[in-house]
């Protein structure tokens, strides 16, 4: 019991990022990132929203969502594929198989990340600045927001020994940290698929 | 079939039409047309004959009504669209085109060329230019009295230029229709593919076939399709006794693959397996089973969880903070764990460890009492002895089995 005090103290500690219901989309892409020349990481959505009743007053939000790799089960015999309509054809099946997914999963998502910023004119260049610091929050692992305000939120890449050859690395995902919080979005090896035999070729297979 | 047949027979959609002389599009009219069975269940099979298969030709031919045939033809398309993001269908509209291309006879301004006097829509022509289209460049050359004039159709491809495809046509008599020259008889035989093209060829050519002397006048009609610049088009002659005996640069390529129905695209992307992994298993409906999903505010994807190293190292979850699958009135749930720390003092001691854990319960426990804590000790007391002391960076991973539901991060932690 005295655990479930403590999560629960946690996560009233700082208060809940803002929330952009009813502003205007400016940008939404997907969270992704390569895995390798014939797999992409799905893991999740960016939305950027600014203040219909400000408009320079944006909020940046990240989500989470359940990992998705999409990519060939089998290494792409470059002579199978050798004109430029047969590559844009099966390019049409992936990209329908990976919107069938995604709107799957992204039906429900988890925000884990927002960044609210505001920008202003410069009155020397015409252009638009940022004004004041960038406030930031992020969700730990816990469940608790972690906040700044005026520090970056560091994005970075992250990769990890290949199971089967700990020699090589992998990249599995992207580490967002604030302070020092941190998590992760990132996909499992175990999704990985690698051209028939090349695991057998690298490594211990350990 | 081996996989570099995969790209002949993709929908016949192969390289972007390119202007041939002689090549503006008529007004059909009954003098000029080429006729061409209408687009209707009952013309299916003769319009589209080249692009179905056998398999396909059997089983529609077994439809009792309209509406069975009708659906078959929905589904035939659908299966060839060659993108199923759009509400058209590329790869009909392509066929259709060539077709009204056809029979409006693209080439009947060249002489000779044209489809209506070459065997029309039946012809060998409108089998190329139905699985082709409109050749790169199509070059004519004269053999005067020596051999037959000879057309060419060559298909570039896009990447790099060189020839894809070539399909030779000829007048097998020295006059009638123009047929495919047949490669197939001639693969390793050259001079007997030259004495095919001969005006007076000689009945006995199998005599010299691997590589006996070649009969002199065989040899004066290869000198002069060597040296002989073709009237129409763009291609070399040396392209003219390339394709006596290929097809494609593929040589493993026959002509009557070239020239068989292709496979439809959504087939071509199958084979290539490109696949989706990572989607959640609850998606995949299974008999009597059903799931607990957690119903946190940040659930959706993740788990709430935390990691706490002391006397063990420990994770620590509330059981309605992760998802269940439910058989009857047991749960069951699996956790599956990756674990990597770096000692931050010395970046030597590293050490990973991982595995499943698996959590049996009560469908009535999880419901009604989902705030109490469950923990996952992954090191013992024991265990971490061996561990020097120190802070250490621990990346954790941990993904639910029963969902893909996650929670990643690193964290830093004193052994103390």
């Amino acid at each position: 019991m005295l655990l479930v005090a403590l999560l629960l103290s946690a996560s009233q500690a700082v208060a809940q990022p803002p929330d952009p219901t009813g502003w205007q989309v400016v940008l939404q892409k997907q969270l992704e990132f390569r895995v390798n020349d014939c797999q992409t990481a799905f893991v999740g959505l960016v939305t950027e929203y600014r203040n219909p009743q400000d408009s320079h007053e944006f909020v940046r939000v990240y989500r989470q969502q359940i990992a998705l790799v999409s990519g060939c089960a089998k290494e792409i015999n470059v002579g199978a594929v050798r004109d430029s309509e047969s590559v844009v054809s099966v390019f049409n099946y992936r990209q329908k198989k990976e919107r069938e997914a995604l709107g799957l999963v992204q039906k429900a998502t988890d925000v884990f990340a927002v960044v609210c910023w505001k920008t202003a004119e410069d009155s020397r260049s015409g252009q638009m600045i940022l004004a004041g610091p960038v406030q930031s929050w992020l969700l730990d692992q816990t469940g608790s927001w972690m906040f700044s305000d005026g520090q970056e939120m560091v994005i970075r890449p992250f990769s990890e020994p290949f199971i089967p050859d700990t020699e090589q690395r992998v990249p599995v995902g992207l580490q967002f940290a604030l302070g020092d919080a941190t998590r992760a979005v990132r996909i499992d090896q175990e999704y990985l698929v690698f051209p028939k035999g090349k695991n057998k070729e690298k490594g211990n297979g350990k | 079939m081996g996989s570099k047949w995969l790209a002949v027979l993709l929908c016949a959609a192969f390289l972007v039409p390119v202007a041939v002389s002689g090549g503006e599009k008529k007004k059909k009219n009954s003098e000029t047309g080429v006729a061409i069975p209408a687009d209707t269940p009952e013309g299916f099979l003769q319009r589209y004959g080249v692009f179905i298969n056998d398999k396909e030709r059997k089983a529609f031919k077994k439809l009792q009504t309209d509406m069975e045939r009708q659906q078959f033809i929905t589904d035939f398309w659908v299966r060839r669209d060659t993108d199923p993001n759009t509400p058209e269908n590329e790869c009909k509209d392509r066929i259709d085109e060539r077709l009204d291309e056809i029979a409006n006879d693209r080439f009947a301004s060249i002489p000779g060329l044209g489809f209506g006097i070459n065997g029309g829509f039946r012809g060998d022509m409108a089998k190329a230019y139905m699985l082709y289209g409109a050749p790169s460049d199509l070059s004519v050359i004269s053999g005067e009295r020596l051999f037959v004039d000879l057309m060419l159709w060559t298909y570039a491809d896009s990447e790099d230029g060189g020839t894809a495809y070539a399909f030779l046509f000829y007048q097998p008599s020295g006059s009638g229709s123009l047929k495919l020259f047949p490669t197939e008889l001639y693969r390793s035989n050259l001079c007997g593919a030259v004495n095919e093209i001969l005006r007076s060829k000689r009945q006995d050519y199998s005599s010299f076939f691997g590589g006996g002397q070649c009969p002199r006048e065989v040899d004066a009609a290869y000198r002069q399709l060597v040296t002989t610049i073709p009237r129409t088009g763009n291609a070399p002659s040396g392209a003219f006794i390339w394709a006596l005996q290929n097809v494609s640069r593929d040589t493993f390529l026959t002509q009557a693959q070239a020239l068989g129905p292709p496979l439809p695209a959504s087939e071509v992307a199958h084979r290539l397996a490109f696949r989706i992994s990572g989607e959640s298993p609850e998606h995949a409906a299974v008999a009597g089973v059903e799931y607990l999903m957690s119903a946190c505010a940040q659930c959706n994807s993740g788990i709430p969880i935390r990691c706490l190293l002391g006397s063990e190292f420990v994770l620590q979850v509330r059981r309605s903070d992760i998802d269940w699958q439910v058989t009857g009135t047991q749960a069951k749930s699996v956790l599956r764990v990756r674990v990597v720390l770096e000692n931050l003092d010395n970046n030597s001691v590293r050490t990973s460890f991982g595995g499943e854990i698996s959590f049996t319960n009560t469908k009535e426990n999880i419901t009604d009492h989902g705030e109490i804590l469950m923990g996952v000790v992954f090191l013992k007391a024991e265990d971490l002895q061996t561990l020097p002391t120190g802070r250490y960076r621990a990346s954790i991973y941990l993904r639910n089995a029963v969902s893909n539901k996650y929670a990643s991060w690193v964290e830093t932690i004193t052994r103390p």
